[in-house]
């Protein structure tokens, strides 16, 4: 089949959103489709957002290919008779996050006006697509309650699972992500302080700010956490992750408020180990369930410390979690087996 | 600096122009930059798609470049306040082909004139917006720009990017080699038509896929029925570069052909190679490179006396080898060097 696959992009800045892109692009392509990206520049520049969107509906791809399979908003506008949604999210500022206080739009008629005419946009397209799947529950809650749009998640799976492998139970908690307030790095290092056992926390990924860096090192100091924690503060290749992975206890993820469930915590399952989050967690909760496949604790030092203890000392029951993650990814059917299928069927 | 690169794209059509995007990119990373290739869709038929066309990049916003270098219609129009020019071509049927048999706009037709008026009008409202920062690929074009907008540029011809793939090569086989897309104006069907005429064993290897698959069924229709399947191969496939370079490092000399095109990669490529290029007095560009006796032979473009050229090469192989020599020393003596390309640019 010869498919479109279109995106915008926020020019020069790399992001999750330009991944899926590239990731779908490549395994269509695997399993012999034709395949045309279409990467159109969009800024979430509020005043000339309306023009940019009708910039979008003026492009003829029409008959340049069987299929459009549209991702990040809102190229979704452009126009193709055989239109599927990967939807992964909302211009958000515009919708869920309107009323809270991530949104810096100020509120006049104008903003107003903007607000109704992205809605209307978004849709129209909506209205014009055959098929419309989202990259989480969270984002198809989000389709219904503001567009009226029920869309089942297609859930994003790893590019190369296949690198990652299980070696042993080590003594260590994984925690493999870039290191930043939201992502709780912080509360991992807390929760070391009220361990009872011998665990380990091993933190990799590059530190967003220099005040944070500091503030880890502080709180390690000062618990005297050198012999409990280590932080490897730096990006690290695929391979060295996946050694990380290998020899972990179980892995680690514990954002605030998430839409997805985070590639790390795929990473972990497919290494065979189980996660820990948390209830505020967002998307993790949609991968993992409770005492199955991994823990949902209240995002308090000492809940994680109780997991964290209760898996070390018990690695019969460490092993079988992170075995029912393996079972989980295919319950969800997060493999692109599953994802070309939906989008070529 | 964040500089962004714009271009047109017809989907799934990679090409010369699309290889020299991305080439450019490279290099500018190379040189220090952060640069990133923005494409955006090019439909022509209808042909008010193409008013659609422009009016979408009209639209679209490029802050977060510091620099913009505009290589194609309709892309080049980008609203941006630190804005180059390195033109690949206009929008060629608007002007030079406008009349010809490769033309789409009729003269007699209010509505097809009024949107080639649309388009020239554009191109000179920007142009007078750029002057001093104009710069083209090759004479020709900038050519045509005196000729129909009547705005001078500066020529900076493209050097081949990878171009260390490539060895002048002690090999030289019996056939010319002719790679490139297939369509009508490329012309490959006049290089088979001359295989009729040819009186000595050359013979002709013709690589690249179809932009339609006519292209390709007119190709293999023409090698059947002049009965040419022992002399001509044809490879109606995308070849790799590694494919590329081994067939110009074992051919005799190469073949580029095409009518009145901008620039020809295929010379570059035959000269690294070491091979001396037969092209056409009406190509365009090869005339730049292709110097008639010192680096290949520059003829009609009949069939009978690109067969006499096809010939030469093959019966005077000390003179094919020769002037397949003279080939990069001529590129350095032009200048056609990255370091060059990317300091006008960006100065």
């Amino acid at each position: 089949m010869k498919i479109i696959v279109a995106s915008t992009i926020v020019p020069f800045v790399n992001g999750g959103g330009t991944l899926i892109v590239d990731w779908l692009e490549e395994k269509l392509k695997e399993y012999g489709h034709q395949v045309q990206t279409i990467k159109i520049p969009f800024e979430h520049d509020y005043q000339t957002v309306m023009t940019q969107m009708l910039g979008l509906r003026m492009y003829h791809i029409e008959d340049a290919a069987d299929r459009l399979i549209a991702i990040r908003t809102p190229s979704y506008l452009l126009q193709h008779p055989d239109k599927y949604l990967w939807f992964i999210h909302h211009y958000r500022e515009m919708y869920d996050l309107w009323e809270t206080p991530y949104n810096t739009l100020p509120k006049e008629d104008n903003t107003l006006a903007i607000r109704e005419y992205v809605k209307r946009a978004d849709d129209l397209a909506f209205r014009e697509s055959k098929k419309i799947y989202t990259n989480s529950q969270i984002v198809s809650d989000r389709l219904l309650k503001y567009n009226n749009i029920t869309a089942a998640p297609v859930y994003p799976p790893l590019l190369h699972p296949e690198q990652f492998h299980c070696n042993k139970y080590g003594d260590y908690i994984y925690y493999s992500s870039r290191i930043c307030g939201h992502k709780r790095q912080l509360l991992a290092i807390e929760a070391m302080k009220y361990v009872k056992t011998g665990v380990k926390l091993v933190i990799t990924g590059s530190s967003e700010t220099e005040e944070l860096r500091t503030q880890i090192k502080q709180l390690i100091q000062h618990n005297d956490l050198e012999k409990k924690v280590e932080i490897c503060d730096k990006w690290i290749s695929e391979e060295e992750k996946a050694e990380y992975f290998a020899n972990c206890l179980a892995g680690i993820y514990i954002p605030y408020d998430e839409d997805s469930y985070g590639y790390t915590s795929l990473e972990a399952h497919h290494s065979g180990k189980a996660v820990i989050s948390c209830k505020d967690s967002g998307g993790t909760g949609e991968l993992i369930v409770d005492g199955y496949n991994g823990y949902m604790v209240d995002p308090e030092p000492e809940k994680l410390a109780e997991v964290f203890d209760r898996l070390y000392e018990d690695k019969k029951l460490a092993e079988k979690m992170g075995n029912n993650g393996q079972n989980r990814v295919k319950e969800l059917e997060i493999t692109w087996d599953n994802v070309v299928r939906r989008f070529t069927e | 600096m964040k500089i962004a690169i714009v271009s047109n794209m017809v989907p799934y059509l990679y090409g010369g122009a699309e290889f020299l995007e991305d080439s450019l990119c490279k290099r500018l990373g190379e040189y220090g930059y952060q640069s990133m290739v923005i494409s955006y869709p090019l439909k022509w038929e209808p042909k008010e798609a193409i008013l659609d066309s422009i009016m979408a990049v009209k639209l679209n916003q490029l802050h977060k470049a510091d620099m913009v270098i505009g290589l194609k219609f309709p892309a080049y129009y980008i609203e941006h306040p630190n804005k180059k020019l390195w033109l690949l071509h206009q929008f060629r049927q608007a002007y030079d082909l406008c009349g010809t048999e490769y033309g789409m706009f009729d003269e007699n037709n209010v509505n097809d004139m009024s949107i080639r008026r649309a388009i020239v009008d554009m191109d000179n409202r920007m142009f007078a917006q750029l002057e001093g920062k104009i710069y083209t690929i090759s004479q020709v074009v900038s050519n045509r720009l005196m000729r129909f907008n009547g705005f001078s540029s500066e020529v900076l011809c493209p050097p081949l990017m990878d171009a260390s793939l490539y060895s002048v090569s002690a090999e030289y086989g019996d056939y010319i080699f002719y790679p490139s897309r297939v369509n009508h104006s490329k012309r490959q069907y006049l290089a088979i038509e001359a295989m009729r005429y040819t009186e000595t064993s050359v013979k002709l290897v013709i690589a690249g896929r179809g932009d339609a698959k006519g292209d390709e069924d007119y190709l293999f229709e023409l090698i059947e029925r002049y009965n040419l399947s022992d002399k001509v191969t044809y490879l109606n496939r995308f070849i790799s570069e590694q494919e590329k370079v081994k067939l110009f490092e074992q051919c005799l000399a190469g073949i580029y052909i095409p009518y009145d095109e901008d620039y020809g990669y295929v010379v570059l490529e035959g000269f690294h190679a070491g091979k001396a290029i037969i092209s056409c007095t009406d190509a365009g560009g090869p005339e730049a490179l292709v110097k008639d006796g010192i680096t290949g032979y520059m003829v009609e473009s009949a069939p009978q006396e690109i067969a006499k050229a096809m010939d030469s090469m093959y019966l005077y192989r000390a003179k094919t080898k020769e002037m397949g020599l003279n080939g990069l020393p001529l590129l350095e003596q032009l200048g056609i060097t990255w370091e060059n390309v990317i300091r006008r640019l960006t100065e």
